[in-house]
């Protein structure tokens, strides 16, 4: 009896030191960018490598800021990000709540719609997307990234409002019906407050995706418009790699999504798994 | 569904047995059109399906369109009808193959292993009393964070000079000298280290879906087999993998779509060198568009890719997925 208990028990400690063991395997790569970004610069590509840094620095975010400007990147990566995530919110929210209550064959077009946009590959999109910004004049413009962004993430944020709107009593608007709204006025004013947690949630995850999409940014943009996953990427150089600075604009481009992620955590392998577009 | 028309028609009758007035004639209909579940549903959808038309559909009969013409992207004056010529050339080229190839093997390899792993660290976690929730949370990490943030720090990682897992291999004693492994910059691990990033960065996905399937399963299944005593293996082989077969087909299914789209990870890593030992279609796809401008060859490789894509998506669901004569316990 006694042998079972402390067996089972030392199991158990076998199973969480394993468990340990992968997750800091699975944070290596975290720990490694940010106790990179605050050594000395010359720490960042000492060899042999240097674990920890020898002193905290921020020479590097320095670096980045000053000389290489990343801040203005980081800035029309937000913007881009709240502009497109505003237009696949007001667009997605309506047709989402209009998949989740009707059938008729105009609003099941969206299955087909989502299917597609789940397979077609992003890099074939963005031939002809090229071309149409292109035509628009948009290269190189938020908006034109914008514009993209905001149909990449359409299909996704209908699918994952529909669920939300899904869970909600058809009898809510039923009821303001009767009360005297319309169908659209019951959406604005009784469906809408209440699915404002799900709500939110899709905008986290469609802001995510937009501040890491990397395809169609470096293809539209190249100067003014330039968003930050851009703007690291080209620092990275065959001959001289700023790695210091790539490391520490990477950490500071992550916090943020570390945060949403963790207000979200419930519902990611979700939106994964209903087309979060990753390249 | 009664509801709705029910309601409809109450909606209709209140409405005609109001004051006849004329001039509220096209009001009332108006009213009657907002209070249609179908009406309003057609028109809170159409904006997006406007939207979609414009920046999905129209897209994709265009990268058909424009495979049939010979394009330069910076001239769109030589747009010139060439009729199959950029398939021609696609399908006679050497790279095209190589990169469809590279494609395939990188998905298949990724996809496998990612299954394999995911599903006994899935399992592993399952039989966690304690923990479970730190190590969920540090394995979405990997899920959200910019896959080309991923490959930034793994590029540093790889690094012959001042990456941290070459010396480590070193200090083991696996390797004769810190850039005995060339990691990024030799044909013969390009690919392979593609993959080591993109399976670090997406197991997770598999992991945290089967262990919500895992944990959906009734408990008591395993105290069944516990009485029973079944063995642990015959457990998960014989009982859970079945059972979790419907799960298993669409996480599988999803993962090969993305698997294979990949570009982000693989673009910063090797951009698909070296000398395209690790290029692949998304890649190829870019290089045609960007640096050659060939519209026209770079679309024709795009159908080709988009339709090959679906149609082995279709084909590996259709084997996964499990039969309707008896999968089901």
């Amino acid at each position: 009896m006694m042998i079972g208990l402390r067996k089972s028990r030392l199991w158990e400690i076998a199973l969480l030191g394993g468990a340990l063991l992968f997750a800091l395997f699975y944070l290596a790569p975290f720990l490694t960018i940010v106790l990179t970004s605050f050594k000395p610069a010359a720490e960042v590509i000492a060899s042999p490598p240097r674990l920890l840094p020898s002193h905290f620095s921020i020479e590097n975010y320095l670096h980045m800021a000053s000389a290489l400007n990343i801040g203005r990147s980081m800035w029309n990566s937000l913007v881009v990000t709240f502009g497109s995530t505003a237009i696949a919110m007001a667009l997605g929210s309506m047709a989402g709540y209009a998949v989740a209550r009707s059938h008729s064959p105009v609003v099941r077009s969206f299955f087909l719609l989502a299917l597609l946009a789940r397979v077609v590959p992003p890099v074939t999109l963005a031939i002809p997307i090229l071309g149409m910004i292109r035509w628009a004049g948009l290269i190189d413009t938020q908006i034109g990234l914008i514009l993209v962004h905001a149909a990449l993430n359409l299909p996704f944020v209908i699918w994952m409002s529909s669920g939300f709107f899904q869970d909600i009593p058809a009898d809510l608007e039923e009821a303001a019906i009767v009360d005297g709204c319309n169908r659209f006025t019951a959406f604005t004013r009784i469906i809408l407050p209440v699915a404002t947690p799900g709500l939110a949630a899709t905008a986290i995850f469609a802001a995510m995706l937009s501040w890491n999409e990397y395809l169609f940014a470096l293809l539209l943009t190249n100067v003014e418009a330039k968003t930050a996953p851009v703007a690291v990427s080209e620092l990275l150089n065959v001959y001289s790699s700023e790695w210091g600075a790539m490391t520490a604009a990477g950490t500071l481009f992550t916090i943020p999504v570390l945060i949403l992620a963790i207000i979200i955590q419930r519902r990611i392998v979700e939106g994964m798994a209903m087309g979060a577009v990753k390249g | 569904m009664t509801y709705p028309i029910l309601m409809h028609h109450l909606h209709n009758g209140s409405v005609q047995s109001g004051q006849p007035r004329r001039d509220s004639h096209v009001r009332s209909r108006m009213r009657s059109m907002l209070q249609d579940r179908n009406f309003v549903a057609i028109a809170m959808s159409c904006p997006a399906l406007v939207y979609l038309a414009l920046f999905l559909l129209f897209p994709l009969i265009l990268v058909i369109y424009n495979s049939f013409y010979h394009y330069d992207l910076i001239d769109p004056g030589s747009r010139q009808f060439d009729g199959l010529d950029n398939y021609v050339r696609a399908i006679g080229s050497h790279r095209f193959w190589m990169a469809v190839g590279n494609s395939l093997l990188f998905t298949a390899v990724v996809v496998c292993v990612e299954f394999v792993l995911g599903f006994a660290v899935a399992l592993f976690i399952d039989r966690l009393k304690r923990g479970r929730e730190i190590v969920r949370t540090i394995l979405l990490l990997p899920l959200m964070i910019a896959p080309i943030i991923a490959a930034v720090a793994w590029r540093y990682i790889y690094s012959s000079e001042f990456g941290i897992l070459n010396w480590a291999l070193y200090q083991i004693g696996l390797i004769d000298s810190p850039s005995a492994l060339p990691w990024l910059s030799s044909p013969a691990f390009a690919l392979p280290a593609a993959m080591i990033v993109d399976i670090w960065l997406t197991t997770p996905f598999i992991v945290l879906i089967l262990l919500a399937g895992l944990q959906a399963l009734p408990k008591s299944l395993s105290d069944a087999a516990k009485i029973d005593g079944t063995s642990l293996v015959r457990e998960i082989f014989l009982i859970k993998l079945p059972l979790l077969r419907p799960v298993i087909a669409v996480a599988l299914v999803m993962r090969l779509i993305d698997a294979a789209r990949t570009f982000d990870a693989i673009w910063i890593l090797t951009g698909g060198g070296p000398r395209f030992s690790s290029e692949v279609l998304s890649t190829q796809i870019y290089r045609t568009l960007a640096r050659y401008a060939d519209v026209g060859f770079s679309s024709a490789i795009a159908v080709l890719f988009t339709v090959g894509l679906m149609i082995l998506a279709l084909c590996v669901y259709l084997i996964l997925r499990p039969s309707d004569a008896g999968g089901r316990a």
